[in-house]
């Protein structure tokens, strides 16, 4: 430390200037103690909202898991589904015979037992109106639960849920439509396992359902343009009316998971980008420049009479006039979870969805006007830090080109939930007004 | 300038204590508050800013490891930055980039000339210099500190040290020769 230094320091600590009458303790007291409890308050959101963010992505998290863990279960029961699915597959054709020709098809199937394994020895045969027979041949090993087994005039019958494992021995012949035939009712199934019993199932109810069930599981891609608002409302710190929203794109991708005849479960990940533009005219009547270093006199020797400059800097009063065209982004990833209604009429398929989405993280970037001056959103952010919510509601209508892939439109609103901005007077609930294209792939 | 006894009444939460403490320090917490911020409007709004958190932060206070002015003087210029960054006015400046830069660490004489010259000198300093100028030589924070605190690079920070170091020994030899000259007449 050089003692010049020294010599400011000590004068600038020593120096204590008059205070003013406005900041009299009886004047700042409350004002202090306001700003008090609005510091604590804004420490107390940020840690209140910390714990909320993590019980929301624990419970995002379960209800993502739930769908997975439900596909992992149905796939288990897929394969006793296979049992049944190819001792009727030819049922359902004998059905369509049946309804033109009154030909028969018998099902004769023998079973042996032990203590826990049933080994399964099923004959179709299949005689159609062209009096072509057809024979298929299937062997099944079954692993059943002898408690779970009841005794019954017919034979032993039981339960498909009790039913662990099935192993197809060997297999029939291929046939396409094996996978779109649904599962058996599981009164069948059990007289399927009784010894040399004839089978003839009332298809009509099996193949309603099919109609109806279509694939559990789809995935699905979208893109959507559309135009959003930027919900403000006036206030001290901001005027919405500058500011001009102009359109809206997102895109991301979606899990559907049916749970219920026509209904399911919908999550996802959805990138969103807004842009607005922002125009602002600022008419400056006394607008002061300074001119550093600038010559501002002369110092003339009187001997010599030579000038010596003098340098300093100058200010110079005029009129200035600022046009401001800005154009602002803000950018969102969202999580939207809902729950859906679908229905179908052939190919087509139309769809409701109704959710939450939760923004995971938003970025706001360009200017704006607060109080006159042109700021930036880094130094005067419109919307908070938080995770914040919006509900949605999703109007859909889809085709299917084959039985993987459809293609659709919707329509989708998305309306912010409580306030989303930050912690000022300003009232931020944004609406984005969306149309969606999207590809669906069932799984 | 604040007692022992004051600091330890608002640890243990005595609120009549912040009435003692701001009437105690409010005449110093101003001046550090007007050296930084020329907008005489912001004032109350900083001050209000800055005993907020004194009173809250007051716990955080440790008098073992140094008196209470210069902690509350820090709270005081982190404020004021805090209002200059988000009230950062672009003013139109012309810059002269052929000026000579004073060297960095020359030291500016101040013999001869009093308290008062010295401080309405550094008072009147333009704005675009004088805070870099009173945090370094003033306040004791290097460049580096200096260019995370006023958001600037620190070469910014260093020119504008040498611009205001150049302004002030201008402005104190002008004086001088001024005086030399109507002695002379």
């Amino acid at each position: 430390m050089d003692l010049s230094n020294k010599k400011l320091r000590e004068l600038f600590d020593k120096q204590e200037q008059q205070v003013p009458d406005f900041l009299d303790w009886s004047k700042m007291e409350s004002g202090i103690r306001d700003k008090m409890v609005a510091i604590e308050a804004m420490n107390g959101t940020s840690k209140k909202n910390l714990w909320l963010n993590r019980f929301l992505f624990l419970a995002i998290g379960f209800l993502l898991a739930l769908p997975l863990t439900c596909m992992q279960k149905t796939d288990g029961d897929g394969s006793d589904e296979l049992v049944t699915r190819q001792s009727y597959l030819d049922s359902s054709a004998s059905r369509i015979n049946l309804k033109s020709s009154k030909e028969a098809q018998s099902i004769n199937s023998e079973a042996i037992q032990s203590d826990n394994e049933i080994e399964l020895h099923v004959v179709d045969q299949i005689t159609n109106k062209t009096g072509n027979n057809n024979t298929i041949e299937n062997k099944f090993k079954n692993t059943v639960r002898s408690e779970n087994a009841t005794n019954t005039p017919l034979g032993c019958v039981f339960n498909e849920n009790h039913i662990e494992k099935a192993i197809d021995v060997q297999h029939a012949e291929p046939i396409k439509s094996i996978t779109s035939v649904p599962s058996i009712d599981s009164r069948l199934l059990g007289l399927l396992f009784t010894a040399n019993t004839k089978v003839l199932p009332n298809l009509g109810s099996i193949l309603q359902e099919k109609e109806q069930s279509g694939s559990n599981h789809a995935l699905a891609v979208f893109v959507s343009p559309g135009t959003w608002n930027t919900g403000w409302n006036d206030s001290d710190y901001f005027d919405s009316s500058l500011e001009q929203e102009l359109w809206s794109l997102s895109f991301g991708s979606e899990y559907r998971k049916s749970f219920h005849m026509n209904w399911y479960w919908s999550a996802g990940l959805n990138y969103q980008l807004s842009e607005s533009r922002l125009d602002w005219n600022n008419l400056k009547e006394d607008y002061l420049i300074t001119l550093q270093d600038t010559i501002v006199g002369f110092e003339m020797n009187n001997f010599s009479q030579e000038l010596t400059p003098i340098y300093g800097d100058t200010t110079l009063m005029t009129t200035a006039e600022r046009n401001v065209i800005h154009y602002n982004k803000t950018t969102m990833l969202q999580l939207p979870i809902g729950i859906g209604y679908q229905k179908s009429w052939g190919k087509l398929n139309a769809n409701l969805t109704v959710g939450a989405t939760m923004a995971l993280w938003k970025k706001h970037t360009g200017k704006t006007v607060s109080q006159d001056l042109l700021v930036d959103y880094a130094d005067k952010p419109i919307y908070n830090n938080q995770m914040t919510w919006s509900g949605f509601t999703d109007l859909g209508l889809s085709y299917s080109l084959s039985d993987k892939f459809s293609i659709g439109t919707s329509l989708q609103i998305q309306k912010g939930i409580g306030n989303w901005a930050y912690p000022t007077d300003l009232k931020v609930r944004p609406t984005w007004y969306n149309s969606k294209f999207v590809i669906i792939y069932n799984l | 300038m604040v007692d022992q006894n004051t600091i330890l009444a608002l640890k243990h939460g005595d609120q009549s204590a912040y009435a003692v403490l701001y009437k105690k320090s409010i005449a110093y917490v101003y001046t550090v508050v007007r050296q930084f911020v020329e907008q005489d409007y912001a004032h109350q709004d900083i001050i209000q800013d800055i005993y907020a958190r004194v009173f809250l932060n007051i716990q955080k206070y440790d008098e073992q490891k140094g008196p209470f002015k210069p902690w509350i003087r820090r709270i005081a210029i982190n404020q004021c930055f805090d209002f200059i960054r988000k009230n950062n006015r672009k003013t139109t400046l012309i810059p002269i980039e052929q000026i000579p830069d004073t060297p960095d660490e020359e030291i500016i004489e101040f013999t001869g000339i009093n308290d008062k010259d010295i401080l309405k000198a550094v008072d009147d300093m333009p704005k675009g210099y004088k805070n870099v100028f009173l945090l370094i030589m003033v306040e004791g924070y290097d460049h580096q500190e200096v260019s995370q605190i006023m958001e600037i690079s620190e070469e910014a920070s260093r020119s504008q040290l040498s611009r205001a170091k150049g302004w002030l020994r201008k402005r104190l030899n002008y004086r001088t020769k001024q005086t030399k000259v109507n002695g002379f007449k």
